[in-house]
């Protein structure tokens, strides 16, 4: 098992390696990109000549390119993506700013969503058939159709603006700074429930399906009609054999649902003035900040990298089957 | 029936039929057996005409919407009132199971949980029926592996599922069936996927509980001579009835029902192939 | 390939069973729905068009509205000229020159990127959804838009599927070396989130459809890529493979007759949800505003 972990971790090595290079062919070969353009590449991004001279001599473009590669490599590894165009600050730093929002909501509504959705999925996978379980497949299906961000609007619109529920715009209030603790947490999750339906509610329509269906599968297989004629009980045949062999395929999703949210949140922390990646992201793009999009760009990678790594490590460890492979 | 024969009898099975859910027909049609204690039945039958599913309709694990009607009796352990299986709530039942009934199913890699290790699956049915603490389940564990022939125990009771061999894999299903000694071992075709010589050895581990724990088996099996080498009496399915139910010797006669003849005659095949292959068949 | 992409393969695939059984209503509505927007697409100029379907001016008969159709047909199209361009109160002044002219418009008759006289309109009965902040009608919009949807949705997947497949067979069936690298490959894509990477894209190349088409093309190849790696790994080890080579086939043959039709159908599934997906981002793209509105961009198409 040992020997696995080590193997997967390394992996992680030319992987990385990968996306520093992707980055840079991005920068590189780019119609329009400062590399590559003369005049009437310009006009094609829409990149004044001042800017141009700004981009040529932040990445060094008049270096041969293997000294650029070596720089950029260099530079990436450390995570150091030089100074803000905008605000002349380091991006790291700005970076850093704005991860915390985006995590907290990432990965607290894929937490909120697996958790719900586990639980009706296994509900209805003991009604299969019944018109309860249809009627929630469906529902699944028609929210999955739904894009996100029409499903945001629709959320401020009624429980923003109409009747007035729940705050939309931002993290925190005004006055967080002089709130007490318990308020301040009050008020963080008061901010978070409508951007946060807007997460959980496409997590929910795929996630129940397919743990439905996973469930189903499982529940056909002999050890569990084994493990019933053992004399155990409903709950313990659930929760010993069932649940850890449905769910483990569930861990595989996770891996392939980590970047789809966070890109997902691009329009959506637009939509509600959350301070995360996301809107930074949007607002480098207004700007044409292009340290700042490219360090996003690799930190959002380097994000899905690792948990890429931890889901698998997790399934190696939950799943005997594939230690030896 | 008298009263004498009645407190022998272990399990009264009458009239049971069962129709899966969107079945055409009945799986099995007023089924009747009836069970003594410590006696061995061989089922025979072709395949596909409903023996695992009589043993499922016995272990009430049929699937959710298949229909059963008819009576099956389990008499309890002090010979007085039978329980009727067909009608028993969820939490009794789980204490018939695996300690009154075992089931050693079909397929026994299928039927072990592949992300459990084996120690903690034969550990679970000590410990729902007995009320014993960890580490005592594990020694007991460890006995009931040693009984049914593994002779390092240690190493298996950690191994993983995907890790055993088909024989090593029944001779687990087995532990862990006769973990909660059951006075009724239900073992569908526990022979039917291994090499002649594992075939033996299974036969032998399924003689010698039933001597030292007094079991009863009911033995589900297409194989003639593993019915014959076990069993008191034999019962022949064939469709979805059973249609002979007798002493093995009396199968020697010519006017048994069309379809024993030919398990018969089948089994015996495979016997002189396997003889002029030169092979140790029992 | 890592342990999770492995033992995933099938989740894509599984997506689509697990929501919706094959033959179950939803999926009939579903291929309705899609239908019904790809003969909106189609049929734009037909349904909303600052141009008459049939019109007579001056002893000629034109049809502006039918030939614009025609004219997006992508080869075929381009033979054809463009007509005589009307429009639609100018028309009327010409009713006085000629008595006898006459036009047919479209149910909507504006174009997507006209500008009327009042912005900010509500629904009325010359405008169904009102206009928007330039003063152009929203549902003539709404409907060119689709246009752009479906052709942002079928292009970039065909391009996705195409860098799928090749990657997908390759990796798969050369194995080795060959598939470790083809792996990394496809997991360094998979590794950015597509709003970001493709944001970061755009971000250099600037706006423009065929660039939208490009960036979602060569980003969504991704699933496409190990679905075919695991049918073709799969179909490597078949007794119809080894047959094949018993009998001295060469690798392509294997490749093309043997294992690819088996990738194929998963493949196809994938590219199904693809082009979902892929009008997703289109509208995610141009609501962060990345590029400009659907419908100027689709004309802009049309001018090149
Ligand atoms: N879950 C089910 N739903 C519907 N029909 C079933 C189901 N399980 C079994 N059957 C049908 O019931 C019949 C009897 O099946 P069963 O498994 O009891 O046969 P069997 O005698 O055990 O055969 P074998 O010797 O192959 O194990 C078969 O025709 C089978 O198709
Ligand atoms: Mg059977």
């Amino acid at each position: 098992m040992w020997r696995y972990f080590l193997k997967r971790v390394l992996l992680t090595v030319p992987t990385f390696v990968g996306v520093i290079l992707l980055t840079f062919v991005v920068i590189h070969l780019a119609p329009g990109s400062p590399a590559t353009a003369d005049d009437a590449g310009l006009g094609d991004s829409g990149m004044s000549a001042v800017e141009h001279q700004r981009l040529r001599a932040h990445y060094q473009m008049d270096a041969p390119l293997h000294v650029q590669l070596a720089r950029w490599t260099a530079r990436a590894v450390r995570l150091d993506f030089g100074r803000s165009f905008a605000n002349g600050r380091p991006v790291s730093q700005i970076i850093a700013e704005r991860i915390k929002p985006t995590l907290l909501l990432t990965f607290g509504t894929i937490l909120i969503a697996l958790v719900l959705a586990i639980v009706i999925a296994s509900f209805l996978a003991t009604r299969c058939g019944r018109p309860i379980d249809k009627l929630i497949l469906t529902g699944c299906v028609g929210l999955y159709a739904v894009p996100p961000y029409i499903v945001g609007l629709l959320l401020i619109w009624i429980f923003g603006v109409w009747l007035n529920w729940f705050p939309f715009a931002g993290l925190t209030s005004d006055e967080f700074s002089s709130m007490t603790t318990w308020r301040k947490i009050a008020d963080l999750a008061g901010h978070s429930v409508l951007i946060g339906l807007c997460f959980v509610g496409p997590l929910l329509a795929y996630l129940i399906p397919f743990i439905r269906a996973s469930l189903l599968s499982v529940l056909k297989e002999d050890y569990v009609r084994a493990a019933h004629a053992k004399g155990l009980s409903t709950r313990r045949v659930m929760f010993g054999h069932v649940l850890p062999n449905a769910l483990l395929p569930l861990l595989t999703v996770l891996g392939l649902i980590v970047p789809a949210v966070m890109g997902g949140s691009v329009v959506l922390e637009v939509m509600f003035s959350w301070p995360g990646m996301g809107r930074l992201l949007y607002e480098s793009i207004g700007r044409r900040d292009y340290p700042v999009i490219m360090g996003m760009t690799i930190v959002s990678a380097v994000i899905v990298l690792l948990v890429t790594l931890v889901v698998d490590l997790l399934y190696a460890w939950a799943d005997p089957r594939v230690r030896y492979v | 029936m008298t009263n004498t024969r009645d407190r022998d009898t272990l399990l009264q099975i009458r009239d049971l039929r069962v129709r899966y859910d969107q079945a055409a027909a009945d799986t099995l049609d007023r089924v009747s057996l009836s069970i003594k204690r410590q006696e061995a039945v061989a089922l025979l039958g072709d395949s596909g005409c409903g023996k695992t599913t009589l043993a499922l309709a016995m272990m009430r694990l049929l699937p959710n919407g298949a229909m059963v009607s008819g009576s099956i009796e389990l008499r309890d352990g002090d010979y007085a009132t039978p329980i009727e299986l067909t009608r028993l709530a969820e939490d009794r039942l789980r204490e018939v199971r695996g300690k009154r009934m075992a089931m050693l199913f079909q397929s026994p890699q299928r039927s072990l949980n592949p992300v459990l290790r084996i120690g903690s699956q034969i550990e679970e049915v000590i410990r729902v029926h007995t009320n014993v603490r960890r580490a005592d389940a594990r020694l007991k564990a460890i006995q009931s592996l040693t009984r049914v022939g593994i002779t390092d125990p240690e190493r298996i009771i950690r191994a993983w599922p995907h890790e055993l061999s088909g024989g090593m894999a029944q001779r687990i299903g087995l532990a862990i069936t006769l973990a909660g000694q059951p006075d009724l071992l239900i073992a569908d075709e526990p022979t039917s996927s291994l090499d002649a010589n594992a075939k033996a050895q299974v036969v032998e581990l399924l003689r010698k509980p039933r001597r030292t724990m007094g079991m009863a088996i009911l033995l589900i099996t297409h194989d003639w001579t593993i019915a014959r080498a076990l069993a008191d009496r034999v019962c022949v399915m064939d469709g979805n009835r059973i249609v002979e139910d007798r002493q093995p010797e009396e199968f020697e006669a010519h006017n048994i029902h069309p379809a024993a003849r030919r398990l018969i005659d089948a089994s015996n095949r495979r016997l002189r192939i396997a003889v002029t292959n030169g092979d140790d068949v029992r | 390939m890592s342990v999770a992409s492995r033992v995933g393969e099938d989740i894509i695939l599984r997506r689509s069973t697990s929501i919706a059984g094959k033959r179950s209503v939803l999926t009939k509505f579903a291929w309705v729905v899609a239908l019904c927007v790809v003969f909106v697409a189609v049929l734009a100029p037909l349904l909303a068009w600052h141009q008459p379907i049939v019109c007579k001016y001056q002893g000629t008969y034109d049809f502006p509205a039918v030939v614009d159709t025609v004219r997006q047909i992508p080869v075929l199209g381009s033979y054809l000229e463009k007509s005589k361009p009307f429009r639609f109160p100018t028309f009327d002044a010409r009713k006085t020159l000629d008595p006898d002219s006459f036009a047919i418009w479209p149910p909507i008759p504006f174009g997507p990127i006209e500008l009327m006289a009042d912005a900010n309109l509500s629904s009325s009965r010359a405008h169904w959804l009102g206009t928007d902040d330039r003063g152009r009608d929203v549902l003539a919009r709404l409907i060119h838009g689709t246009r752009v949807s479906v052709r942002v949705g079928l292009y970039s997947m065909l391009l996705a599927g195409a860098i799928g497949i090749v990657v997908g067979a390759v990796a798969g069936f050369f194995g080795g070396m060959c598939d470790w690298v083809c792996s990394r490959f496809i997991e360094i894509v998979m590794c950015f989130p597509a709003f970001f990477l493709i944001l970061a894209v755009m971000a250099w190349i600037g706006e423009g459809l065929t660039g939208v088409i490009l960036v979602i093309g060569f980003t969504q190849w991704t699933s496409i890529a190990r679905l075919v790696r695991a049918e073709v790994v799969r179909g490597r080890e078949a007794d119809f493979v080894m047959a094949a080579r018993s009998y001295g086939a060469s690798n392509t043959h294997i490749l093309i007759r043997h294992l690819l039709p088996g990738a194929l159908g998963p493949a196809v599934v994938a590219m199904t949800f693809g082009v979902a997906d892929a009008i997703l981002l289109e509208a995610g793209l141009s609501w962060v505003g990345v590029w400009r509105s659907v419908a100027d961009a689709f004309v802009g198409l049309d001018a090149a």
